[in-house]
């Protein structure tokens, strides 16, 4: 474990290996970097291509690595179905493609410009990288381009997306991988608003290890890339929070260490650790002061809510919402919004001077070789050379945009690895450096020592800690046990005992068997956790059995209160029972003065592995204030709606551009019950999808009303629920049936 | 660089590409020439008057004038000061100038206006002209020492909406950050009333955040829209989006006035609400993100853009079915019309707000639709005119990314002219941007191109537009750099006035443009976004920016001149238009208003 510790504090070579560099700051070591550079004519310049993107890249083992959309016009008809998302790996001395690796958006209302906002990171043990893309999938590619796992966290863990794009980076730490975002998804956290997660997974297997939530309600969608640090001995993971804090948890654990709150809107900026001091600004409201934005320096060494005991120094009325900040010499930098940098005494907060990067500051800034690397939005990169005193500018450079007219939008930092410093802005990544410099061989120091556990167990977490077990399969689980500052001590198997909700599944020692098919309860559904003790300690695990059984059908009778499927994801609240006439249908209140949050919704019934099934349903919508919602089923990562107020029928895969879309006529009417089906079969990595609808209780028809292909196919997708609720609609007699 | 010269002569060829081929730029008959301060026309006053025209102008029908007549006073306030006097009142140079003044001896007279010096709209008149006629103009004030701070009073965290003064009171749109009412705490909606001369506050709207959060009601950008005020009524849209009808006097002149007369909030510091009108209950509009119209009165009625916009995945309209231009009755909030105008096209929110002229005698109520184009509709919402600001060949894409722009700005009426520039929400970045001077004498589609969207268009022989600015600068003759952006996206609504136009664009470039070519003077880059619109007062063009400097400078069009520059206390960002009222600046930055002796 020290040796490992060491690894991953310590950059062996002079990798880029997450967004913030090396040392997780912004700053390099390297030297003899170039200060100045030129496209047109061509001047240390190594390479540039035509592949741009809005993530910082990530550089390692002279590999970059950045996520993006693929190049395809979403507006050209012609092109539209191939538009998708992609990790490309390039080598870092030439430039050339080294591999690239295409998979589809589904499910996601984020737009095509924002595809790949959040930057990968690698693992300088394995070599490994991550992404987290704009769909909720956390992918781990191995250097050479083979998918080694993947999770779908919106299918699984119920992740919320929005517009905005805001996903956060993934972290790697030791023998983790920790990737925060919002979500509620079924059983404790079931909702009805969602939290703000943070999901560590086994770095090498995907297996969940914890999970945490320290804050409070969110205020919206974030993408505070996280950090993590030793501060007195026990190992931080200090990040922004949806909530408008930032707050520190264990990073071996996920315990709550402290909290700081700063900001009336989530926290989309990311902290910088120089010592036992946290650096990091907002954009938006502060709680406390009238004044807008806010630098603010925490002293890192307390515990619970420090908010008003260890605030540093503070300096009100900077707005710089989305940067990362960067600390050297004992001077502070932070890029604003408006597009301003500012230099900071990190000591009191004293401001030395600013220097005006253009309108719109959205990146982090680099500093090496004693030159601070700057791009701004609008297509700007700045050179500069800082002092305390001042800061003077050594290269300017504005890029057109290469398609079409304006600027070439940026923002993305620079990343800097062996000599090289490489830029991605929207329609390129450009490489400058100088072609003789020879690879670094700096030292980076490692984290501080943690010292060593002190024996006494304080804190005990069942491993996995969630997990669904297919039918006659069975699920090991590990205890593992830390000191109070939460560091491993021992792994134990765990004796093993299930709340009411599992009673049904076989429980030996520490594994957990699901039934399988003609076996009994195969028939059921299970949701709920397993609990161990060790001493006083408890710890618990979250484990979902779908039915075994090929046949799976809701009619919702008997169904109480707030009462949903156990097994279903995102469904609390979101529907609800109700009675009509002796018959129990589940109801999605239309938007109003008395519903929360948006109108648009996914509930998933079952697991994102699964393919070749028929899912149907009864549907209903209600006619209020001129509107008509949209209402229907999912099957493979696609949907199967009828859109009310254009008296159509649509399947689609991606809403914002409806790729693989297409619409036939039908009139739904209000207040009638339509019987919908849909199936997606896939055959050579080509979807073909089948959608029916007919008034409920007449004939199904013989043919298909809705009949579509797309040549990208989602292999997979967990069975579905979707709604746009401007108005209620109901569901009732929901049916998967699995191909066997 | 280049010479004047040749700047002209590439922008006429420019002008004339956008046109298509059509006629050369030809202005609308009755226009200023160049140089002389030109008066802008005001609604009330032709209503009042029955309709000055100028000679050789088609006469409009007889039942519209009539209409006009019958349902103007008290529309718009007359002269309210808001109107240049004529400084040259010379009927041969200045026809339309002259025109007004033959018929109205007693309206649109220097003297008169100077009498109220009130701007009781976003804009001050109907027209939207960011035009003050106030003279004298002191510039002998400091924000941050305090130097003729008459006084300054909290807004909330977030202020976009734009300071209204109007019979002794300043009405701000803002959040709930200064918490003034001890009930309301947390994000609200809020209208700020305060006393003009001592800032003292005199209510408060207050309105609770829809429950469907940032899709319809962002956090904390509080109520946006400025109030129109008209004797002792006010109309504004609310964060919640509906239209409300308030008394000015609030509770204070110890009466409820109704309909409503069951307020939540009847205390004496609370607004007093005389009707309210429920867009999203009664119509089911979809505000995408927000409300924020500012509405306008002509005649009985009160106009507004409903807010109607796409989903959150920003993909098509929720809600086809609800209009976007609406004309209620200003005193009982009964909806006299609507229309449903740009339909299914709506490209995102619908942000902007009318304005209102009069052209040729009758008025003409011009909506900026959430497609981009201008719909101008007569009192009776029978359609007159409309026009797309985006050239043919543009493209809407989400995320920002398209050549195709919104309209956020509001549209400006001078003359028989409108002017009006495309822009989009500020997060989707600086694109380019065009602005338009259409002749608003037409009718019917009088776009410069006729096509499909996203097309090459072909020439429209119907085109109204006087000239275009804008586009991309292919050969660097305007900007001295190829294929440079000769105008970006904007918010920012024009100010007209003695043959020039000032406005600025996101990025914070201030551009000055010949009123009659549309050849750009100058252009000076703040190095700071601009949300703001100019203000032309005393031969002066004011203007505030994001990193909270207000610059003052001279109205010429031989260079940018800047006579001032004054911060903001804590640069906090002016995203607002400096307001100039009864010899005081009215500046509302992020967070605070500031009344400031001027004169």
């Amino acid at each position: 474990m020290i040796g490992l510790a060491a690894l991953v504090g310590s950059a062996a070579a002079d990798d880029w290996p997450n967004w913030r560099g090396p040392m997780q700051n912004g700053v390099s070591l390297e030297t003899g970097l170039v200060d100045h550079w030129s496209l047109d004519p061509k001047e240390n310049v190594l390479w540039t291509s035509e592949i741009g993107g809005r993530a910082t890249p990530i550089i390692l083992n002279d590999r970059v690595y950045l996520d993006c959309r693929t190049h395809h016009d979403f507006n050209d008809p012609e092109e539209k179905i191939h538009c998708r998302e992609q990790v490309v790996c390039f080598d870092a001395k030439s430039g050339d493609v080294v591999w690239r690796d295409e998979f589809n958006v589904f499910q996601s209302d984020i737009p095509a410009p924002r595809v790949g906002w959040a930057s990968m990171c690698g693992d300088q043990e394995t070599g490994n990288v991550y992404v987290h893309t704009v769909s909720g999938l956390l992918r781990c590619y191995s250097g050479d381009g083979q998918l080694v796992w993947e999770r779908s966290m919106v299918e699984e863990y119920g992740e919320i997306l929005g517009y905005g794009g805001r996903i956060q980076n993934p972290v790697v730490d030791e023998d983790r991988v920790i990737v925060g975002f919002l979500a509620a998804n079924w059983g404790a956290t079931k909702g009805p608003g969602p939290m703000h997660y943070y999901y560590a997974f086994d770095k090498k297997t995907g297996d969940l290890l914890w999970v945490s939530a320290p804050g409070v309600a969110p205020e919206g969608t974030n993408c505070s890339g996280p950090v993590v640090t030793v501060i007195n001995n026990q190992r931080m993971f200090i990040a922004g929070n949806g909530d408008g804090g930032i707050y520190a948890i264990n990073a071996r654990t996920g315990q709550p260490i402290w909290r700081f709150d700063m900001s009336k809107a989530a926290i989309n900026c990311s902290p910088t650790v120089d010592g036992n001091h946290v650096y990091i600004t907002h954009g938006a409201d502060n709680i406390d002061s009238e004044e807008f934005g806010r630098v603010q320096c925490i002293d890192a060494t307390g515990a619970g809510d420090i908010t008003k005991t260890h605030s540093v120094w503070r300096v009100d009325g900077i707005k710089a919402g989305f940067n990362g900040l960067t600390v050297h010499d004992g001077i502070l930098y932070v890029v604003t919004d408006t597009g301003n940098l500012f230099a900071f005494d990190k000591t009191d907060g004293k401001q030395l001077w600013t220097h005006n990067l253009g309108t719109v500051g959205k990146s982090a800034p680099v500093i090496a070789d004693g030159k601070l690397y700057v791009t701004e939005v609008n297509g700007k990169i700045h050179i500069l050379e800082p002092s305390r005193e001042g800061c003077k500018s050594l290269s300017v450079v504005h890029l057109p945009a290469t398609k079409g007219t304006g600027d070439d939008e940026i923002y993305a930092s620079p990343a800097i690895s062996n000599g090289r410093i490489v830029f991605v802005t929207r329609d390129r990544t450009i490489c400058i450096g100088k072609p003789d410099a020879a690879p670094s061989q700096n030292t980076y120091p490692p984290l501080a020592d943690e010292g060593m556990a002190d024996g006494e167990v304080a804190t005990i977490q069942l491993r996995p800690y969630e997990t669904t077990i297919p039918a006659g399969a069975s699920q090991k689980f590990e205890l593992h046990c830390f000191d109070k500052l939460g560091r491993f001590i021992k792994k134990v198997d765990p004796e093993l005992a299930t709340s009411k909700e599992l009673e049904g599944l076989t429980i030996s020692g520490a594994s957990v068997t699901a039934p399988a098919v003609g076996e009994a309860n195969a028939d059921r559904d299970f949701a709920g956790t397993v609990e161990t003790k060790l001493g006083e300690l408890t710890a618990s695990a979250r484990i979902r059995v779908f039915k075994a059984t090929p046949d799976w059908k809701w009619d919702f009778e008997g169904f109480t209160g707030p009462q949903v499927p156990p097994t279903w994801m995102r469904a609390f609240a979101k529907l609800k029972p109700q009675t009509i006439d002796g018959n129990t249908v589940m109801t999605v209140a239309g938007m109003g003065a008395n519903t929360r949050g948006r109108p648009s919704h996914f509930v998933f019934l079952g697991s994102p592995s699964q393919h070749s099934y028929t899912i149907q349903a009864d549907v209903l919508m209600k006619e209020q204030r001129r509107q008509l919602p949209n209402i229907g089923v999912c099957a493979n990562r696609y949907s199967f709606m009828i859109k009310g107020p254009y008296k159509k029928v649509q399947v689609q895969s991606w809403p914002p551009h409806l790729r693989a879309a297409k619409e036939v006529p039908f009139d739904a009417k209000p207040d009638v019950w339509y019987t919908m089906k849909f199936k997606v079969d896939v055959k050579d990595g080509q979807a073909n999808l089948y959608g029916k609808i007919w008034p409920a209780g007449e004939s199904e028809p013989e043919a298909w009303t809705i009949e579509q292909t797309d040549p990208h196919a989602n292999e997979t997708g967990s069975p579905g629920l979707c709604w746009y609720a401007t108005t209620d609609c109901m569901f009732d007699n929901v049916q998967v049936t699995l191909a066997r | 660089m280049f010479s004047m010269r040749w700047i002209q002569l590439s922008l006429a060829v420019l002008a004339a590409a956008i046109c298509g081929g059509c006629q050369p730029p030809e202005p609308p008959k009755n226009t200023t020439s160049g140089g002389g301060d030109a008066p802008a026309q005001v609604a009330g006053d032709k209503l009042k008057s029955g309709g000055a025209r100028s000679v050789g102008e088609p006469t409009p029908p007889a039942a519209d004038l009539k209409k006009a007549n019958e349902s103007a006073p008290p529309a718009v306030k007359p002269p309210t000061g808001e109107n240049p006097p004529p400084a040259k009142n010379d009927a041969s140079d200045q026809p339309e100038a002259a025109a007004p003044a033959a018929n109205q001896p007693t309206a649109g007279t220097s003297a008169d206006k100077t009498l109220t010096g009130d701007w009781p709209m976003w804009g001050g008149t109907p027209t939207r002209n960011m035009m003050s006629t106030a003279t004298g103009l002191s510039l002998d004030f400091d924000l941050r020492q305090g130097t003729n701070v008459v006084w300054s009073a909290k807004l909330g965290t977030q202020s976009y909406g734009n300071p209204v003064v109007a019979g002794g009171k300043v009405l701000v749109g803002t959040n709930n950050g200064a918490e003034y009412r001890p009930k309301h705490k947390g994000d609200r909606g809020v209208l700020l009333c305060f006393d003009e001369k001592s800032g003292e506050l005199k209510w408060q709207l207050t309105r609770e955040k829809l429950p469907s959060g940032q899709v319809q009601d962002w956090p904390e950008q509080g109520i946006c829209s400025a109030p129109v005020v008209e004797g002792d009524r006010l109309w504004v849209v609310t964060n919640r989006c509906e239209i409300m009808c308030l008394d000015a006097e609030g509770f204070r002149d110890g009466e409820n006035d109704g309909p409503i007369t069951d307020e939540v909030d009847n205390e004496e510091l609370d607004a007093d609400i005389i009707w309210s009108y429920d867009m999203i209950n009664e119509l089911g509009v979809f505000p995408h993100n927000l409300a924020t119209s500012s509405p306008v009165v002509v005649g009985d009625l009160v106009c507004i853009v409903s807010g109607n916009g796409v989903d959150e995945a920003h993909l098509e309209l929720p809600s086809p079915a609800a209009p976007s231009f609406l004309a209620f009755h200003k005193e009982t909030g009964e909806l006299v019309w609507e229309n449903g105008s740009p339909g299914i096209n709506v490209l995102h929110g619908q942000w902007s707000s009318p304005a209102v002229g009069v052209v040729n005698g009758a008025a003409q109520i011009v909506f900026p639709g959430g497609d981009g184009w201008l719909y101008a509709f007569n009192e009776k919402g029978d359609e007159v005119w409309r026009c797309d600001l985006n050239p043919k060949d543009t493209k809407w894409e989400l995320g920002g990314l398209g050549t195709r722009n919104n309209i956020i700005a509001t549209p400006v009426f001078f003359e028989n002219s409108v002017i009006c520039a495309v822009g989009q929400d500020p997060e989707h970045g600086e694109g380019v941007g065009h602005m338009w001077r259409i002749d608003a004498t037409k009718t019917g589609d009088i776009s410069g191109e006729l096509g499909e969207i996203a097309t090459s268009g072909t020439p429209n022989p119907n085109s109204g537009i006087v000239w275009h600015y804008g586009g991309v600068d292919a050969d660097g003759s305007v900007t001295g750099e190829p294929n440079e952006p000769i105008f970006r996206r904007t918010l920012t609504t024009v100010a007209v006035g003695g043959g020039l136009v000032y406005t600025a664009d996101l990025s914070g470039r201030v551009h000055c443009v010949d009123y009659e070519t549309g050849k750009r003077y100058w252009m000076h880059d703040l190095l700071s976004a601009v949300w703001g619109s100019p203000m032309l007062v005393d031969g002066k063009v004011m203007i505030g920016n994001e990193d909270g400097k207000l610059t003052v400078f001279k109205a010429q069009k031989e260079s940018a001149e800047i006579l001032a520059e004054f911060d903001t206390v804590g640069y906090s960002s002016i995203l607002s238009t400096p307001t100039i009222a009864n010899g005081h600046l009215f500046l509302a930055d992020r967070t605070r208003v500031y009344c400031i002796k001027v004169q």
